[in-house]
């Protein structure tokens, strides 16, 4: 047994011990026989039944609770219904009760009292969490803050509008500063039949893999824990990647940026930003702050869904993928990552460890669209992403990427290499009569074949106006 | 009733539970008992439409490595029914399953985690019958109903379309709806001596709750108490389908003489309950030149779902609300209640009125573009008036319109004249610069029938207790489902007492504090428990009064309850210190009171009659924006107006407009039912089925209550019901949108389009 491998051994034997803080309290996480998440697990073992399950998908928003690590300026909102316990390493939560109680309402709760912004108050906690986050980083709050920060919570009753009035109404408001309980958190965390295994850096990573035979990477879960049993009599080992260090690295640079697996959504949309504006809309759109600030960009990536949010983008940019594993890494163009219906070229003790993103050149355009029923926090009937350099009317480069028309995100490369090199004027015409050839969708309760076609006709459509006739391209939702 | 000087009722008084709510306080079910000390069942469901259970195999429990015990139809001890209005209604399928995803039986363990896991080792073996029938057009062909057709009709209809000078006909669907209420169905059920059952569950009926445990137990109805304090969200799917639940965390209970509570996960709730029935509509319509109609034929399908439930009256609704505010001399509407394969379909706010009311409103859409006219030309040319006449269809009289009233205030409040021109240069300018969006505008006139169809459901009952320290105990039938009932209820008592809010306190509704309830339901929460209240209270101040006329010998008209003291002649007393004179000298501070709708009768074979003590009036003018490309759509603006009488609570009401609105918003737009060609609904979840989300309401969003409107009629402090008419103002956002696509200057057909519009159906439209 090599030196590592012995290294890790000593890993695996530490004692199953662990905490977890709530509203400031310390409990001891014990004898629980199945893969709780944190929504039951505060619902049964704490006296705080304010956190309401209303969906159990997290789409409702009715569990939002707030989380923070020890060195986090904010806490972050998150839907506790997908968060398996086993996963919350040395992490602190407050619940609806820790914001205020009855007695002594905090300043979000007051104005919700005053506004008249609980009727039934089955999804109000949940509202009253993600309302008070928003106070925490922004100083100024406007329509788009709210609505963004809601965008994750349902609410049946009340048609939102005293709920954003009331957001709106408060004034003034500073949250009280975060005071972190300092709570004894074991690497190794056996909950149920599952034990959670939280490697610190790439290294603690390889020497878990090298003595472990059966197990599963789990990142932020938000898909995951969809599918995974909370009770299960088989054994399961969980490698969580949160904590890995090199994980969770950013670089930027004028040409690309290089984000690590576990850069969250909501860290990748702050990047988005400066960096790449014209995909900030689509990445609002993956999901509520409360997804967003779970989930991660590799895992969104290894979901490897047919839809894939982020990935036509990806595609379009030329990203590449590097992977790690026992065996070392390798770099792969992430127009080869996806193999089919949600498979992909990983093996099974590899993970993705970086992305490279390829900024668009300064004459290069980006464009992207979503469709979806719902604006927001909807899964996406077709997403489509183009790049492109028109110089005198003649296109010279031409990326496209869609999701939500094969069983992967795809290049659709037929399409660039029938319209590179050719006159604007003709070449959308020809495609449009003829864009039947180009893409075969299937029928599903998003939306039918014939719905996705005549969409993603819609988009060259508005493409056409917009590079011959000037037309700015113009959303309902301007 | 004293209309004066009023100190509590017609104030903005927040929730009752607001603070609690906002704090995580409230308790709900789900709430009120630890999970370690109850049993916890997980329903075993069907994975076919149509067939028979050949055999349960359970064995896999058996190697479980906890204990469970699994409950079938087979271990009831009364009857497998809970039909609210016909037998025939099993909580637990016995032999027959007649939906995908219909309760077979119960797994229950000792936590809801096992349990679950437990209820997925369960195999059913079934065989498939028949091909199973799916939609109301295959029932329809098949002849497959669960009641007689309902039929309404006035003057002849056939002839008078058959001479007019201009016909149309078509046929278009209404989509159903999930209530999605944010809290699922629960109910936890616990046993004491002598069998005796306590039933918490959410339910908007406690007493129909009682009657399915007492009928599934057989056991009377005196040993079942059912108890409720707040409904996560009811919105009519809590109406009869709490009983479902409720009864087999009984039955359950019964069986382990163990606490037990039902919690259906999302997916569950959304398979296993019912939801808003879909419609189809056919019409046959034949009008002048002008727009006036000479006659009009209308058959609704209701897709009623695996049994009936409530799905009679609902038609009933429906088919009363074809003529929404205008006037068919010659009138004939048929409903057909559809026996499907699906979930049995149930009450969801409205309860068949905006079916009816969407039915005629794109009919008389499709009629002002036949003839392009504007449509509220052709709707004014219709409306109720003496001209015109002031029958309804099946009989009452249209009396003490708003309607008016209404039209030229929302004429001004919406400005909608001069947006109308706006419009058109948006939409102009659109086209000739080739750009995709345009926008639309449409205005919805909506009368409502107050009352239950039934005239027996029209009582209520309250106990009014006044303590010695002058705090007042109030309990009354209705249930609180966020509507804002019992602060409504509370105001009144307070009103009657002349105390401050604060001297009222709130109890659970309970079946053995009042018994034989009626449903939290049709918008008369306020209307009839307000009342009973009113007079429960009125008696217990009229023995107070009575004392002091003994005691301090003044008259009664002297005496003035107000601002916690009671006043006579130039002294006063304050409200404590007389409550406890009154227990000195042994008055009784007690009263139950009661109240039933007067002037209500309904002949339920013929349908015809005065089925609704009176109407509600409302307008709403929607602006609507769509992307011709993508089919995308939203609204940009709404104005609405509604009558509420002499509001209890104006913040109250309003919210109940806003959050019905944009319910039926939902209903119309985005919320779309999904199920495969075997019958299983997939869209149940919220990442499946979308409501709508707080960037979906209107950019502008204007609300008002009509001013100096008394009810006509003698309810609680003139006011009005509120709870379900506004939904039905939405329709407003389906007819702008129409007309965004009849301002597209592009080839379309809206004679097929159907509700919801979602951008698929609306890219229909220009793809035809």
């Amino acid at each position: 047994m090599d030196h590592k491998a012995h290294g890790a051994r000593k890993i695996l034997e530490i004692k199953n011990y662990n905490e977890i803080s709530v509203n400031n309290i310390t409990f001891k996480v014990d004898g629980l026989d199945c893969d709780i998440n944190l929504l039951d697990w505060i619902r049964d073992n704490t006296p705080f039944k304010g956190t309401k399950e209303g969906c159990n998908e997290g789409d409702c928003g009715a569990c939002s609770v707030l989380v923070y690590d020890k060195n986090d300026k904010f806490p972050k909102p998150i839907n506790s219904c997908l968060v398996r316990l086993g996963q919350l390493y040395k992490k602190n939560v407050i619940t609806v009760e820790g914001l205020g109680s009855s007695k002594k309402l905090n300043p979000v709760q007051k104005s919700f009292v005053k506004n008249h912004a609980s009727q039934c108050g089955y999804c109000t906690p949940g509202f009253v969490v993600a309302g008070t986050s928003i106070f925490y980083e922004n100083e100024k709050i406007d329509y788009e803050t709210i609505h963004d920060a809601l965008s994750g919570n349902l609410c049946r009753c009340t048609g939102y509008v005293p709920i954003i009035r009331a957001l709106m109404d408060v004034k003034n408001f500073v949250p009280p500063k975060l005071t972190y309980n300092d709570v004894i958190t074991s690497p190794k965390i056996k909950i149920g039949n599952s034990t959670y295994f939280h490697p610190k850096n790439l290294k603690e990573l390889k020497n878990i893999l090298f003595n472990l035979d059966h197990f599963q990477f789990i990142a932020g879960g938000t898909d995951l824990n969809l599918e995974r049993e909370i009770y299960d009599l088989k054994e399961s080992n969980l490698v969580c990647l949160e904590n890995v260090n090199e994980l969770k690295k950013v670089s930027i640079d004028k040409n690309k940026i290089i984000l690590g697996s576990c850069v969250s959504l909501e860290e990748f949309l702050k990047i988005a930003k400066n960096k790449i504006p014209q995909i900030i809309e689509i990445i609002k759109r993956f999901g509520s702050p409360l997804i967003r600030n779970q989930a991660t960009i590799g895992g969104n990536i290894c979901t490897s869904s047919p839809i894939g949010d982020i990935a036509p983008i990806l595609l379009t940019l030329s990203s590449e993928i590097i992977t790690f594993s026992t065996k070392g890494q390798r770099k792969i163009p992430i127009e080869k990552f996806f193999k089919s219906y949600r498979k992909n070229i990983l093996y099974k003790d590899e993970i993705i460890e970086k992305i490279i993103i390829h900024l668009p050149k300064k004459n290069q355009k980006l464009l992207s669209w979503k469709f979806s029923k719902r604006y927001d926090q909807d899964i996406s009937t077709l997403s489509v992403c183009i790049l492109y350099v028109l110089e005198n009317n003649i296109i010279k480069e031409f990326q496209i990427a869609a999701g939500g028309i094969a069983e992967k995100p795809v290049l659709l490369k037929n399409i660039s290499r029938q319209i590179i090199g050719k006159s604007i004027d003709t070449s959308f015409e020809t495609l449009i009569a003829n864009i039947k050839q180009y893409i075969n969708p299937i029928s599903d309760l998003r939306g039918s074949s014939e719905y996705r076609i005549n969409t993603f006709k819609g988009v060259f459509i508005k493409l056409k106006n917009h590079l011959i006739n000037k037309v700015n391209l113009q959303s309902i939702m301007d | 009733m004293n209309y004066q000087k009023k100190i509590n009722v017609g104030k903005d008084f927040h929730h009752d539970s607001a603070s609690l709510q906002v704090s995580g306080e409230a308790i709900y079910i789900d709430d009120l008992i630890k999970n370690s000390e109850l049993m916890h069942a997980s329903l075993v469901t069907s994975d076919i439409a149509c067939g028979t259970i050949l055999k349960i195999d359970i064995s896999k429990l058996k190697e479980l490595p906890f204990k469970t015990y699994f409950i079938t139809a087979n271990d009831i001890p009364g009857k497998n029914d809970v039909g609210p209005i016909f037998s025939g209604e099993p909580i637990l399928a016995e032999k027959e399953i007649s939906y995908y995803g219909q309760p077979i039986g119960v797994v229950v363990a000792d936590s809801f985690q096992k349990a679950k896991y437990a209820s997925k080792l369960v195999k059913v073996k079934t065989k498939k019958n028949n091909k199973p029938i799916l939609n109301v057009n295959d029932a329809f062909k098949k002849k497959s109903f669960l009641a007689k057709p309902q039929v309404i009709e006035n003057g002849d209809a056939n002839k008078s379309i058959k001479n007019s000078s201009n016909k149309l006909k078509g046929v278009f669907t209404i989509g159903g709806q999930d209530h999605f209420y944010l809290e699922t169905h629960v109910a936890i059920s616990s046993i004491g001596e002598n069998d005796e059952l306590t039933v918490w569950s959410s339910t908007q009926h406690p007493t129909e709750v009682q009657h399915g445990v007492s009928k599934v137990l057989n056991i009377p109805y005196a040993k079942v108490e059912s108890k409720t304090r707040r409904l996560g969200g009811g919105f009519g799917g809590k109406e009869s389908q709490a009983t479902i639940f409720a009864c087999i965390s009984a039955l359950a209970t019964y069986k382990l003489k163990h606490p037990v509570k039902l919690r259906l996960d999302r997916k569950t709730d959304m398979t296993v309950s019912g939801k808003r029935h879909d419609f189809q509509v056919r019409y046959n319509v034949g009008f002048s030149e002008n727009g006036k109609i000479n006659g009009i034929k209308i058959i609704l399908l209701s897709n009623g779902g695996n049994v009936l439930d409530l799905s009679g009256p609902v038609m009933t609704r429906a088919l009363t609300h074809l003529d929404n505010c205008y006037s068919f001399k010659n009138f004939f509407a048929k409903g057909y209640i559809c026996k499907t394969n699906t979930v049995s379909n149930t009450a969801f706010r409205g309860f068949g009125g905006p079916q009816g009311m969407l039915a005629i409103e794109n009919i008389l859409d499709e009629i002002s573009k036949y003839l392009k006219k504007p449509l509220n030309n052709v709707r004014a040319i219709n409306y109720y008036n003496k001209k015109n006449g002031l029958k309804t269809p099946y009989g009452q009289l249209v009396k003490n319109s708003k309607l008016q009233k209404i039209l030229n205030e929302i004429e001004k409040f919406s400005n909608f004249s001069s947006r109308f021109r706006e419009i058109q240069t948006f939409n102009e300018h659109q086209i000739k610069n080739g750009k995709s969006l345009r926008k639309g505008i449409a205005m919805m006139p909506a009368k409502f029938g107050i009352s239950f169809n039934k005239p027996s459901l029209n009582q209520a009952g309250a106990l009014v207790n006044v303590y010695m320290d002058g705090s007042i105990r109030l309990n009354h039938g209705g249930t609180e489902m966020g509507q804002g009932l019992f602060i409504k209820v509370a105001q009144v008592v307070a009103e009657c007492f002349g105390v401050t809010l604060d001297k009222v306190f709130l109890s659970p509704t309970n079946t053995s504090e009042i018994p034989n309830t009626s449903a939290t339901a049709a918008s008369s929460g306020s209307d009839l428990n307000g009342m009973a209240a009113w007079n429960a209270s009125k008696v217990i101040k009229n023995r107070m009064e009575d004392l002091v006329i003994k005691l301090f010998n003044v008259k009664r008209n002297n005496i003035l309850f107000r601002d916690n003291l009671v006043f006579y002649g130039n002294k006063s007393i304050s409200f404590k210190e007389l409550c406890f004179k009154c227990w000195e000298n042994r008055v009784s501070l007690s009263s139950t009171g009661f109240y039933k709708t007067p002037k209500i009768f309904w002949d339920q074979v013929k349908l015809k009659g005065r089925p609704y003590f009176y109407y509600t009036w409302g307008a709403a003018i929607s602006e609507a924006l769509i992307d011709i490309d993508t089919g995308e759509n939203r609204i940009l603006k709404a104005h609405i107006i509604e009558d509420c009488g002499e509001s209890l609570n104006q913040s109250i009401d309003i919210g109940q407009i806003e959050g019905g609105f944009i319910q039926g918003l939902g209903w119309l737009t985005c919320e779309e039912l999904y199920s495969n060609e075997d019958g299983k609904n997939l869209t149940i979840g919220p990442s499946t089925y979308k409501i709508p989300g707080s960037r979906d309401i209107p950019l502008e969003f204007k609300v008002r209550l009509l001013k100096n409107s008394p009810n006509e009629e003698k309810t609680i402090f003139r006011s009005k019901a509120v709870g379900e008419p506004p939904l039905l103002l939405a329709i407003s956002q389906f007819l702008a949108i129409k007309n965004a696509i009849e301002n597209s200057g592009k080839k379309s057909n809206t004679s097929t389009l159907n509700s919801p519009i979602t951008p698929m159906e609306l890219l229909k439209v220009f793809n035809q």
